[in-house]
């Protein structure tokens, strides 16, 4: 069976520096389960991306403004490594989550 | 164009500095001496700051200021020490701080041509040994041939 797509959403402050930084995490961490697509996003533009729809979750390394109806995972981790394992672990399992969600 | 240099003319080492502000002017001036990056530059990575603040719990603290890239000419990266750990913010945890002994400064162009160069950048992170070398480095020749030795 040919793999789902998972569509996320690599979030920070600025849309440019640790957002790029955890993409290939979320890619490395995914891609055995799934066809991974990430795009990388200032979190000010987050509400209106999710709002228009297509997008499976969030990591972040900032808040959020305004209200996400898709999960949100805090991805600061992913850049010191502590507590990396346990961040892997919950996109995994939302990732999970969503692709038996489209079965 | 993967590939972003350190040079002594980006660095700064023992830093004498209170607030987190006379560390992140200091670097961002050598940036815009060299052209790097737009007067606009230093305000808005404090305003970044500010909002979306980058200090890191790293095993020695350090932060990684940065802005859009609409302040930037080219890309490049200067880098920082003091001599009294500074108070920065804490990444995606603002009511935290961390006292930073080290601080990046990083202007990237477009991030799609450093990616791999950034994947480098979490290895420095989490390597106590490499953060241990530069913190404490007190040449900046050595220091510049150090980091560009890793990120090679």
């Amino acid at each position: 069976m040919a793999k789902k797509t998972l569509n996320v959403l690599a979030v920070c402050g600025s849309g440019v520096v640790s957002s790029s930084m955890i993409e290939q995490k979320i890619v490395d961490n995914l891609e055995s389960i799934a066809n991974v697509k990430v795009v990388g996003l200032v979190s000010t533009s987050v509400k209106a991306y999710v709002d228009r729809g297509g997008y499976d979750f969030v990591v972040t390394t900032s808040p959020i403004p305004g209200e996400i109806n898709i999960p949100v995972i805090k991805g600061v981790a992913l850049l010191t490594g502590f507590g990396e394992d346990a961040v892997i672990e919950e996109i995994q399992r939302v990732a999970k989550e969503i692709l038996a969600s489209k079965e | 164009m993967g590939i972003v240099e350190f040079s002594q003319d980006l660095v700064e080492l023992k830093i004498e500095a209170k607030e987190k502000e006379t560390v992140i002017k200091l670097l961002s001036d050598k940036l815009l001496e060299k052209g790097f990056v737009k007067e606009s530059f230093y305000a808005n990575v404090l305003k970044r700051e500010e909002v979306f603040p980058t200090g890191l719990p790293t095993s020695i603290p350090m932060a990684i200021c940065h802005t859009e890239s609409e302040h930037v000419n080219s890309s490049a990266i200067a880098f920082g020490t003091v001599v009294e750990p500074v108070a920065f913010q804490e990444m995606g945890t603002p009511e935290r701080n961390v006292m930073a002994e080290m601080v990046f400064v990083i202007a990237l162009k477009d991030p799609k041509d450093q990616v791999p160069w950034l994947q480098k950048m979490m290895t420095v992170f989490r390597d106590d040994e490499i953060l241990r070398t530069i913190r404490n480095a007190s040449d900046k020749a050595e220091v510049v041939n150090y980091l560009n030795g890793i990120f090679s």
